[in-house]
């Protein structure tokens, strides 16, 4: 055995000989990319770069591995790789040379086969294996000696038709065994160091999404047969954990994104303890349309290093994610191809050894490295330091990264940290701008404006006093003049035409009441606040202050803003002017109209001033935002709602009720107009087919 | 049954190697013996003339050489009955043959020299049904069916491929020192349903043994390396010369990869070598490669003709339960005459991918007019002037032109650079014109930007740029274009599929590689529309200022055929358009992008050559064999560092290969352009890399310009990591990419670190 071990090592080395370069590569076939704080894709730098790619030759094996289904490395310089399909386990060094092969497997002197297993672990001077069609967890020292053999446990706690399909396997450090069994959605089944089965441990939960709800509902009123026949909705099992140093098991689990939560973090309650504030869902989160049934992240295995940051592997893709433990996107790379280098067949398991990553391919049956770059590396040490708090530590790492990748959001939220302490609140805020981060933004405009108003604070006591003073004297003159004005004129100067919406605001019963008596209603006054309305909620949208405004620029979308204000209003009159023809209303669509819409002017006024306010006040006082914005909708409201009674001369419980049916009758629009959007598109649809069809087939 | 076909198989290999003994020498199809006795092998059953070589090559099938042609520098030597034939170098005696000699009878592929691949679309599936047929087992082995002729210094073959229907000729000469064959394109018969898609010409001529020790060289970017003895199972690496046709519509995508710049391909086996070029239809030409396995009977490294290419379109995209994919055939190409590759086999000394190199160099001097110049290495600064954004004023959404560079400020970061030491500059200045970095229409006049400071100021930049000896270059993109307008129509001047759908050119989302939707679709102008314009527009640029050079990126870097039903384009016309356009702007410099070999030899510059080869499985490592072809005769730049993978590496590649180092630089990174279509412009700010270029330029100044015009005469791999690149003034690069230090002929260089030395071995860095 060891001699032919020489030969072939001889083999090897004679080959590395000859040849001009050991197979390397810098080259990257996939593009780096991470997802921002809109939850979209956006290119950055590539972070790891696929270093080599190792199969059974260069270890200078004769026969090919054979479905390696896992590999573990037990930070004491050996790699494990379970070569299933040949019931044998290779070991490597840190360097992924061949240190030697455990050919066979002996228990009580019968060689024991294990072409289906799925999983191994290594720890201590015992090796753990999962044999999944054996049912059955083998316990073996170095040099292949099955010491012990975990069978299906005896116990009342499993249903009765479970079998014990070992898939993967865990140690540890007080040598409790954690197995990992085919379909057990009950969990992971723990036993402790005399191979005594304890507990069921880590089980996901079933969220509660509308649909598990409508069948728990809808369970009470079925036969047992319907039941039987509808699906169940058992939590999603575990498809694979690892251990880190402080004994969390993290698990990840084939959940899709409507489920959340596929990665998972237990302590030793097995109650999950990895924040789900940052992070609900690992993995990709745009959704690949030319797929029906869409396929996400499917992810098979997790592995920890020393820096607590993990390793998440994506089989849907094939690629890997890497995440710190407050769910910060470090980098993701890998593919799903084979022919190219960092891509695979078939990505079985991920194990690190220092900081390079290896990914093993149980259907190319090679082992792929990779190694962080420089903007990797940097990337990965400024978030450690940044989640540590050492802010300061941070700083110079974020600038290295900036000048790679300057759009790097979390590289400007470390940077305007630094500055916010150092008590430089408009760089900070620059930089939490760039970084989005609206309630650090709002924390920093909180500190610069009370360094302001301290600094200034006569000056603005002046300011505000002179500003009032103006106010009062011009609100006095004004007042003066239209007392002047109603007694030469016998009426009021708000009520010439011009100012006549404004004057309705304040006495809206007289205002309407002219509509009839006087014929007031004018449709360009009603047109021209409507194109205010339209042009305060644009200025909204826009102009609000960075910590008020979720939305950016590109998001803008000139329909939306449209149907929002005047479709919205129009579907309004329409409502109620043919609810209120029905309900005896006196009120004409020209009425309805003007009044509806000088009742807006508030509304339109309140979306200004709290534009215009949100650049004074922070997130912590964004309650008198609200507070302008409700008065102003109160106001338009009452105003709208005197006016309609006066028009309409309905008593206020029938203005009550006929409000309410006009609501009912909104709908009743809104879906004709989406029934008639729906035929139309499809009729649109049926015709590009029939066009398509014709321009391609002839 | 099988059995006794087995024991009658290993008999007739067992009788093939008492008989000739002469086979078992050589796994790589080579021969080093001068001549064989003539007068013990008879006369040929074909002519009657003095037999030079038997060999059985399939049970009961003998080939006999005899000899054809002598130009006096080589003889060629064929069999008139089947058509297989080797050449012989009259000095050195070398041969080569046409197949492999001693493989065994299962693999039959092996003993073919011409390899048909066809589709059968009256079989309904979900994809159209492709097979190949060998020339062997359709034409020789159980009658024999070919006809040949002799030619002017040759033999010319007719291959009937009787089942399926279709017949083509090919002709295989000897032509000064090299071997020329040539698939007729006018030969090409199909009588049957069966269509044809390619045919593999030669496609074992370059190949080797089990044994034998050495690597087939593929153009993958650079330039890579597959050695004979690869540790991978079976494995097929295919590249299109000049990378994919862009007349498609291409709904994912994936993988990044480096094209095919080079019409070129070689095997180096054990003391051998073997060096084909594609020298007629390469724009139509896949290079393939592949290790002996299951469906590769050998391991070999040949040439592709592409006759035509099946495209595929959704139909019915959006309806789920009616969608399908269907699929049409471009009609058969006529624009060439002839798909030709010319062999030859590298003198003693040459075998290496140095030599092959250097005779492909040679061919381009020859051949394709590339001269040898006076270069300046220069470190170079790649100016975004503009860019074009979505934007919206108070919500009416329109197209923004976001200035990102002005005139003057270019010049004030290229005075800013020459202040840190960076003496040698050049600037190429994308973005300057009317509609910034991408076309919004395809440019007729040289017109600057008023945002950016107008004519004055450009005026004053060119003359700024001539003072401080930068070359400028001012880049325009003659082909690709997103709205119509200057005379182009979109419906009628935009290349179309095999559909005649328009072919839109699309980014990908990097994470669920689909179309991204929030960017313009490009469209290219078809090649005839885009040389009209091209020469009004060179009229416009000379009148702008003589001393500022061209730059036509894309030209350079795409290819494509148009099957618009008016006017169906091939590769091949796109191609001489693309000379036409880049021979429109002769007085002026001209730079191109990526470097297609036709472009390349006018091309005064190269941006962004390739300097990785392009991740197959199959290569063990990539070589500057680009570089080595044209260092010294043109002027290479690397990608930009922001694009790089890793920036050392990128660095250290350029020191390896010659190549000088670029950034893209803008004043300033207004932060409207993170959520724009260019959020890949991160780090462009000059000021995040001013210093870091810097660092990088006074390393690499030195060697840089000691080595500018100087040709590379030598490049070979030393150790692990290590490459050592000789130049023919004595200069000696040795570059480290490990991660710690290594020693090579008593020199020590530092871990990501070079060394090198002048003729004398002094060191220069």
């Amino acid at each position: 055995m060891k001699y032919k071990l020489l030969i072939a090592l001889c083999i090897v080395t004679g080959l590395l000989g000859i040849s001009v370069r050991a197979e390397s590569t810098e080259f990257v076939p996939y593009y780096g990319y991470e997802y921002n704080s809109y939850d979209e894709s956006v290119p950055v730098p590539e972070g790891y770069i696929p270093e080599k790619v190792y199969s059974y030759r260069e270890w200078g094996l004769e026969t090919p591995l054979q479905t390696p289904t896992d590999f573990c490395y037990d930070d004491q310089g050996s790699l494990y790789v379970l070569d299933a399909g040949n019931s044998r386990v290779i070991v490597l060094d840190a360097e992924l040379k061949l240190k030697k092969t455990i050919d066979s497997f002996v228990f009580e002197g019968e060689v024991l086969t294990f072409s289906e297993a799925g999983g191994i672990f290594a720890a201590g001077d015992r090796i753990y294996i999962a044999d999944t069609s054996g049912c059955r967890v083998l316990i073996s020292d170095l040099s292949g000696n099955v010491q012990s053999i975990i069978t299906r446990p005896d116990s009342v706690l499993l249903s009765e038709n479970f079998e014990f399909k070992a898939q993967k396997v865990l140690v540890d450090s007080a040598n409790n065994i954690y197995v990992v069994a085919e379909g057990s959605t009950e969990g992971i089944l723990v036993f402790d160091a005399q191979y005594q089965f304890q507990r069921f441990y880590g089980t996901n939960t079933v969220t509660r999404t509308a649909e598990v709800i409508k069948s728990f509902f809808l369970r009470k009123f079925l036969t047992k047969e319907q039941i039987r026949r509808s699906t169940r909705y058992t939590p999603a099992p575990v498809a694979n954990f690892d251990i880190g140093k402080d004994g969390m098991v993290y698990t990840v689990t084939n959940a899709d994104q409507s489920k959340g939560l596929n990665f998972r973090g237990l302590n030793y309650k097995g109650n999950n303890i990895v924040s789900a504030e940052n992070r609900q869902y690992y993995g990709d989160t745009e959704w690949d349309r030319l797929i029906r049934n869409s396929v996400n992240t499917r992810l098979v295995d997790v592995t920890v290093d020393s820096d607590g940051v993990f390793y998440l592997l994506d089989a849907a893709r094939g690629r890997v994610f890497c995440y710190t433990e407050e769910g910060w996107l470090v980098s993701v790379f890998g593919g799903l191809d084979g022919s190219l280098k960092g891509t695979f067949v078939s990505p079985a398991a991920v194990e690190t050894i220092g900081e390079k990553v290896l990914v093993l391919d149980d259907q190319a049956a090679t082992i792929t490295s990779f190694t962080p770059n420089v903007y990797a590396r940097t990337v990965k040490q400024a978030m450690l330091e940044y989640a540590k708090g050492n802010y300061e530590e941070s700083f110079t790492l974020w600038q290295k990264v900036l000048d790679q990748n300057s759009f790097n959001e979390w590289a400007h939220l470390g940077i305007a940290k630094v500055y916010e302490e150092q008590g430089n609140y408009s760089e900070a805020m620059h930089h939490y701008r760039l970084g989005v981060a609206q309630g650090s933004y709002s924390n920093a405009m909180r500190s610069l404006r009370e360094e302001y108003v301290n600094d200034h604070f006569l000056m603005i006591v002046l300011c505000i006093a002179g500003a009032i003073a103006l106010i009062a004297v011009s609100v006095t003159l004004i007042r003066k003049r239209l007392r002047r004005f109603v007694a030469e004129n016998g009426y009021s100067a708000m009520e010439k035409p011009a100012l006549f919406p404004f004057y309705s605001l304040a006495h809206p019963i007289d205002a309407f009441e002219q509509f009839r008596s006087h014929g007031k209603a004018r449709y360009t006054a009603g047109i021209v606040v409507l194109a205010f309305w339209l042009v305060a909620y644009v200025i909204r949208f826009f102009g609000t202050a960075f910590h008020f405004n979720g939305s950016r620029a590109v998001d803008f979308n000139l329909f939306s803003a449209l149907a929002g204000t005047i479709g919205l209003f129009m579907v309004f009159v329409v409502a109620n002017w043919a609810v209120t023809t029905l309900m005896d209303g006196k009120g004409t669509f020209k009425s309805i109209f003007c009044v509806s819409a000088y009742g807006m002017i508030p509304y339109c006024v309140s979306l200004l001033c709290t534009t215009a306010l949100s650049y004074v006040l922070t997130r912590q006082d964004a309650v008198f935002l609200e507070i302008v914005l409700y008065v102003g909708l109160a106001w338009s409201a009452v105003v709208v709602f005197v006016g309609l009674m006066t028009i309409h001369q309905y008593t206020v419980g029938k203005t009550i009720a006929a409000l309410l049916i006009t609501v009912i009758g909104i709908v009743i629009i809104f879906f004709i107009m989406i029934l008639l959007s729906g035929l139309f598109s499809q009729i649109v649809s049926f015709a590009q087919s029939v066009y398509e069809e014709i321009s391609i087939r002839l | 049954m099988s059995i006794l076909k087995k024991t009658v198989m290993t008999a007739a290999v067992l009788l093939m190697f008492a008989c000739l003994p002469v086979l078992s020498i050589s796994g790589s199809g080579i021969e080093k013996q001068p001549d064989a006795q003539t007068s013990d092998l008879g006369t040929s059953a074909a002519s009657g003339a003095p037999v030079v070589l038997k060999t059985e090559i399939y049970d009961g099938i003998i080939v006999e050489y005899e000899l054809v042609a002598d130009n006096g520098t080589l003889q060629m030597y064929a069999d008139l009955r089947y058509g297989y034939f080797f050449w012989q170098d009259k000095t050195s005696g070398k041969r080569w043959f046409s197949i492999p000699r001693n493989v065994e009878d299962s693999k039959q592929k092996a003993k073919s020299q011409v390899i048909v691949h066809y589709i059968d679309s009256t079989i309904e599936s979900n994809s159209p049904y492709a097979d190949t047929v060998n020339s062997f087992a359709a034409c020789i082995r159980d009658e024999n069916r070919v006809t040949v002729k002799r030619i002017k210094n040759g033999i010319s073959v007719t291959y009937p491929f009787v089942d399926e229907g279709f017949e083509l000729t090919c002709e295989y000469a000897i032509e000064g020192d090299k071997l020329v064959a040539a698939v007729l394109n006018g030969s090409i018969k199909e009588t049957g349903t069966l269509k044809i898609t390619a045919v593999d010409l030669l496609p074992y001529c370059a190949s080797a043994g089990a044994q034998d020790k050495g690597y087939m060289f593929v153009p993958d970017g650079s330039g890579a390396l597959i050695p004979l003895d690869s540790s991978k199972d079976e494995m097929i690496y295919t590249a299109p010369v000049y990378g994919t046709d862009k007349s498609a519509n291409v709904q994912t995508q994936q993988f990044r990869s480096e094209p095919v710049r080079l019409p070129v391909f070689g095997i180096r086996a054990n003391e051998e070598a073997l060096l084909g070029i594609i020298t007629a239809g390469e724009t139509q030409a896949e290079i393939v490669a592949g290790i002996h396995g299951e469906t590769n009977s050998d391991t070999a490294v040949s040439a592709r003709y592409i006759y035509r290419t099946i495209q595929s379109t959704i139909l019915f995209e959006n309806d789920w339960a009616n969608r399908q994919t269907v699929y049409s055939t471009q009609p058969a190409l006529s624009a060439i005459d002839r798909f030709e590759v010319t062999y030859s086999m590298l003198p003693e000394g040459e075998t290496d991918y140095v030599g092959m190199a250097k005779r492909f160099r040679q061919y381009l001097i020859d051949e394709k007019g590339l001269s040898k110049k006076t270069l300046q290495s220069a470190f170079t600064l790649s100016v975004v002037g503009s860019v074009k954004i979505d934007s919206s004023f108070l919500g009416i959404p329109y197209r923004k032109l976001l200035p990102l560079t002005t005139y003057a400020q270019a010049q004030q970061i290229a005075s800013e650079l020459q202040g840190s030491g960076i003496d040698s500059l050049q600037i190429r200045y994308t973005g300057w014109q009317n509609t910034g970095l991408q076309n919004d229409k395809i440019p007729v006049k040289a017109s600057p930007l008023g945002k950016l400071g107008g004519k004055r100021q450009l005026e004053s930049l060119i003359a700024y740029a001539k003072e401080n000896g930068i070359s400028l270059f001012l880049e325009t993109d003659p082909i690709s274009f997103v709205k119509g307008g200057n005379s182009v129509r979109k419906a009628s001047d935009a290349i179309k599929d095999s559909f005649g759908i328009i072919a839109e050119q699309h980014q990908y989302k990097r994470s669920v590689y689909i179309v991204d939707d929030s960017v313009p679709v490009v469209c290219l102008l078809t090649p005839r529309k885009a040389v009209d314009l091209a020469q009004k527009y060179a009229a416009s640029f000379s009148r702008l200022n003589g001393s500022a050079g061209v730059s036509l990126s894309g030209v350079g870097s795409v290819l494509y055929s148009d099957f618009g039903k008016k006017a169906m384009t091939t590769r091949d016309q796109t191609q001489q358009a693309f000379e036409e356009i880049l021979d429109g702007f002769a007085d002026t410099p001209v730079a191109v992008s990526g470097g297609n070999m036709f472009a390349a030899v006018r091309a005064d510059t190269v941006y962004d050559c390739p300097v990785y080869s392009g991740g197959h499985q199959l290569f063990e490592t990539g070589v500057p064999f680009y570089q080595i072809v044209f260092h010294g005769y043109t002027r290479m730049v690397t990608d930009t560092m922001q694009q790089a993978f890793d920036r050392d590496t990128l660095f250290l590649k350029a020191v390896e290969s010659g190549c000088d180092i670029a950034y893209t630089a803008v004043y300033e990174e207004p932060s409207e352009l993170t959520y724009s279509i260019y959020n890949s412009l991160y780090s462009t700010g000059y000021t995040y890399w001013k210093d870091e270029a810097a660092a990088y330029y006074s390393r690499y100044r030195a060697v840089a310009s000691a080595n500018a015009s100087a040709v590379i005469v030598g490049h070979r791999m030393p150790s692990e990591q290590v490459s050592e690149t000789v130049y023919d003034t004595g200069c000696r690069v040795i570059v480290n990419y490990n991660d710690h230090e290594v020693t090579i002929d008593g020199v020590t260089i530092g871990a990501m670190d070079f060394y090198a030395e002048g003729k004398n071995g002094e060191k220069i860095a």
